[in-house]
């Protein structure tokens, strides 16, 4: 079933994106759900409200984290998968509406990595095989075949993190509000060849919210609802392991574009598509998506970097409040903090960082795992 | 003493790639993905490497392992991915544990207990930082094949076991303890040694002389006083290696069979809580020469600090918290893919590791027998260096490797410099300790770049 023009947001909400010392999970989750439903015109959440998705990866006692912070006792589901959690929760509360099993839900994705003493993302010695278990080794699987194969180096990287860098200055809600050089980017210490500090996202607690509800009764939360255009989940093996992997790309986000073009019935995206939030977990992870996402051709991408194709004021505006690396990756709360920013984008509503041009078609896309997991989700206005 | 023709059929040496300068030599030192078991390995795999036939019997010789309980040889075994009946034996306690194990795996083999034997000796020995005696240890491995397809046939051998204390260890102490330097000398090797060495050359004249020594002094002082011809008498270990304690003598030995020519005599004298010495006649010429390989291969010269960093000598932080380390549970489904590492194969023709019980390929259910991977070889996919993992010896090499006939797996990569490596790169496996969580080794095995030295 396509889910295209089934379900709508309309209301999003967002906690401050850092290292939040002073707020537990449920204290962020407060803000971003009670901003979602106020933003919806929710005045009664017992009676407006029938379930709530929750997405998270880190979280410590499971979904009743929600249900209690929001003193809402409506039916739970927990989503998790991998980086794409906070995205797949979305998909699943479009598919409860869709299906008519719910007429408005609360979508809530949240984490808290902060809490857990390290500063970068915990190293876990449980076995001896799959180690170093670092993303930031899985993400740079790709960069020696690809820099091979097509001539990128870490300048076409670095233009990224500067870009990304330069777009969460204008997002109140960011944590990095810094902009960096070229030159700075390429001089950082080093994390996992060839990213440097610069090239991978920051760490830091978040939540965000949005409220979804079936095509019927969008109308009655808004004169011009956000409608769901697709969204759609992917999976491809192990790249660690699969036999036939170039590592030119990801797989997953080439499985995922094609059914999310296909429910959303797009066939030209780099002509249709007014912009876009990326899964900038590291630079590369940003490039590679250009392709695999169908923006360009496979090894094409540094020439649009280095045309700024895809900065604030470029023809594919990526990353527009500055993306993971601004706002760092509380996992479960990354993919729901992407919707809610494309829903300001094309409600006219994003301030000193709003596209020009009064955007119709806007995608998110979260990847995860080793990568393994991929989902996107595309939003329109009517 | 041996009735029938058992003994040497070939051998092997290991030589650790770091060599840091100690006393005027740059000793071969693990590093701190390596340990006496690991050094074993390496040593045996090269052993076997010359031979058809594989060992029923496996003796390991070391003063050094890694557990106080838990057999080191069933380690080296499952890593070699030899049948679960083969029997295992551990020989500790004394550095003349490697000439007691050639000794029982003779035995062994002649009494029809065993076919052939595997004797296995390593030592990775630690003395206290900055002393005389940290100067002069080296580790290092050696590995010999015991038959009845001998280069080296043993004649007869001597010992008498004595209980002085010169040098010892409690199994809490990490440094080897001794008494004064001149008494351990005298009565912790050049006496007893002398004498079983001089009821061995009563027995008649030999032309070559493998003997142990904690110092080249000590060796050139023994050497004089017994009625041997110098020039069959070589320092090589000494100069070369250093006092590798349970491996010393048999790398010794190694060391003469290389140069021996059939029909000449031989006597390998060893020393420990008593001493030993063996008589052994050559009938064919070596025609391989591992120790001289292992030499020449190529090493990585590193400082004290790099020292007192891989053996956490170095006031630094706070250690992790102590933790249960990785499941037996799991361990038990796995060791044997772990330790030997052993892929699978569908009846398709497709290859997995781990196991899949499903085929990727051909989607078929429960239909892959195990092979050995790990000494196919292979060549690297993908790479990245990972400054963010914790390592004694940051960044860690890690890449995708393609092994040869087999399936992908995602490993480290050991002995290489960052500069080195590139895509394609040809890798050999190497078996060694990841890490120590749960306070215990844990082994798996590393890439390491193939150096094109086909024996």
């Amino acid at each position: 079933m396509s889910l295209r023009d089934r379900a709508a947001i309309v209301g999003v909400g967002c906690s401050s994106f850092g290292e939040n010392w002073d707020q537990s999970e449920q204290d962020m989750i407060v803000t971003a759900a009670s901003e979602a439903m106020q933003d919806a015109g929710i005045d009664d959440p017992q009676s407006q409200i029938d379930a709530i998705y929750c997405g998270s990866l880190y979280t410590r006692k499971g979904p009743m984290e929600v249900g209690e912070a929001l003193k809402l006792y409506k039916p739970l589901t927990a989503v998790s998968n991998y980086c794409a959690t906070g995205t797949e929760a979305f998909r699943a509360a479009v598919m409860a509406v869709a299906a008519g099993a719910h007429d408005t839900v609360l979508v809530v994705g949240y984490d808290k990595p902060k809490d857990r003493g390290v500063s970068g993302p915990s190293v876990n010695l449980t076995g001896v095989r799959d180690l170093p278990g670092t993303p930031a080794a899985w993400f740079a699987l790709c960069a020696a075949p690809y820099f091979q194969s097509f001539g990128a180096g870490r300048e076409d990287l670095a233009r990224i993190a500067v870009k990304n860098h330069h777009n969460g200055c204008l997002a109140p809600r960011s944590f990095l509000k810094r902009e960096v050089t070229v030159e700075e980017v390429l001089a950082a210490r080093m994390i996992s060849w060839p990213f440097g500090l610069y090239d991978c996202a920051a760490q830091t607690d978040g939540a965000a919210a949005v409220v979804v509800t079936r095509r019927q009764r969008a109308r009655s939360y808004e004169s011009e609802p956000i409608w769901v255009k697709a969204v759609v989940s992917g999976s491809a093996p192990d790249p660690q392991r699969d036999p036939d992997h170039d590592f030119l790309r990801w797989k997953p986000t080439e499985q995922a574009a094609r059914q999310a073009y296909d429910m959303a019935g797009i066939s030209q995206p780099m002509a249709q598509i007014d912009l876009a939030q990326l899964h900038d977990c590291f630079t590369l992870t940003e490039l590679l998506s250009y392709e695999d996402l169908g923006f360009c051709a496979k090894g094409e991408a540094r020439h649009l970097i280095a045309d700024g194709v895809f900065e604030l004021t470029g023809e594919l505006p990526v990353n527009t409040d500055g993306g993971l690396k601004s706002f760092g990756h509380p996992t479960g709360a990354t993919g729901v903090r992407m919707l809610v920013e494309n829903v300001l984008q094309l409600r006219g509503q994003a301030e000193r960082r709003q596209v020009a041009g009064e955007p119709v078609l806007a995608l998110s896309h979260n990847i995860g795992g080793h990568p393994t997991g991929c989902a996107i989700a595309i939003l329109g206005r009517e | 003493m041996t009735g029938g023709r058992i003994g040497i059929e070939c051998w092997g040496v290991f030589l650790p790639r770091h060599r840091l300068l100690r006393g005027g030599v740059e000793r071969p030192l693990a590093g701190h993905d390596e340990d006496a078991v690991t050094l074993g390995v390496a040593a045996a795999r090269d052993c076997l490497g010359q031979s058809e036939a594989p060992p029923d019997l496996v003796l390991f010789a070391s003063t050094t392992a890694p557990y106080a309980e838990k057999q080191s040889a069933a380690l080296v075994a499952a890593a070699l991915g030899l049948p679960a009946d083969t029997r295992c034996l551990d020989i500790a306690g004394t550095t003349r544990a490697g000439t007691d194990a050639l000794l029982q795996a003779c035995t062994a083999v002649n009494s029809g207990l065993a076919r052939r034997a595997l004797v296995v000796a390593a030592e990775v020995r630690m003395a206290p930082p900055g002393s005389v005696r940290e100067a002069r240890l080296a580790d290092a491995s050696v590995a010999m094949l015991i038959g009845p397809q001998p280069r080296a046939v043993l004649c007869s051998h001597h010992g008498l076991s004595e209980s002085v204390m010169t040098v010892w260890r409690t199994p809490t102490d990490r440094f080897v303890r001794s008494w004064e330097e001149r008494f351990v000398t005298l009565h912790g090797y050049y006496r007893p040694l002398r004498e079983v060495m001089s009821e061995a050359l009563a027995e008649g004249p030999v032309s070559r002389l493998a003997l142990v020594a904690p110092d080249v002094r000590s060796h050139q002082r023994l050497v004089a006083s017994l009625d041997v011809e110098r020039g069959g008498v070589s320092n090589r270990i000494l100069d070369q290696v250093g006092d590798c304690g349970a491996a010393q003598a048999l790398l010794s030995l190694a060391s003469t069979l290389e140069d021996a020519s059939p029909g000449e005599e031989l006597l390998l004298g060893d020393s420990g809580d008593g001493a030993a010495a063996l008589r052994l006649h050559c009938l064919k010429p070596a025609g391989f020469r591992p120790l001289a390989r292992a030499l020449a291969r190529p090493c990585q010269v590193v400082d004290v600090d790099w020292y007192h960093r891989v053996r956490e000598l170095r006031v630094g932080e706070y250690p992790p918290a102590p933790g249960l380390g990785i499941s037996a549970t799991v361990h038990f489904r796995e060791w044997r893919e772990e330790l030997a590492l052993t892929g699978w194969q569908c009846c398709c023709g497709e290859h997995h590791f781990p196991r899949d019980r499903i085929c990727r390929r051909c989607r078929a259910l429960d239909t892959s027998t195990p092979v050995r991977y790990a000494d196919r070889g292979g060549r690297l996919i993908t790479y990245t260096h990972d400054a963010f993992f914790p390592s004694p010896q940051p960044s860690t090499t890690v890449g995708v490797v393609q092994v040869n006939e087999g399936a992908r797996i995602y490993l480290q990569l050991a002995d290489c410099d960052p500069e080195e490596v590139e895509l394609d790169l040809a890798v050999n496996f190497s078996f060694r300790c990841m890490h120590r969580v749960g306070e215990r080794p844990n082994y798996y095995w590393k890439a390491v770049p193939a150096l094109g030295e086909e024996a």
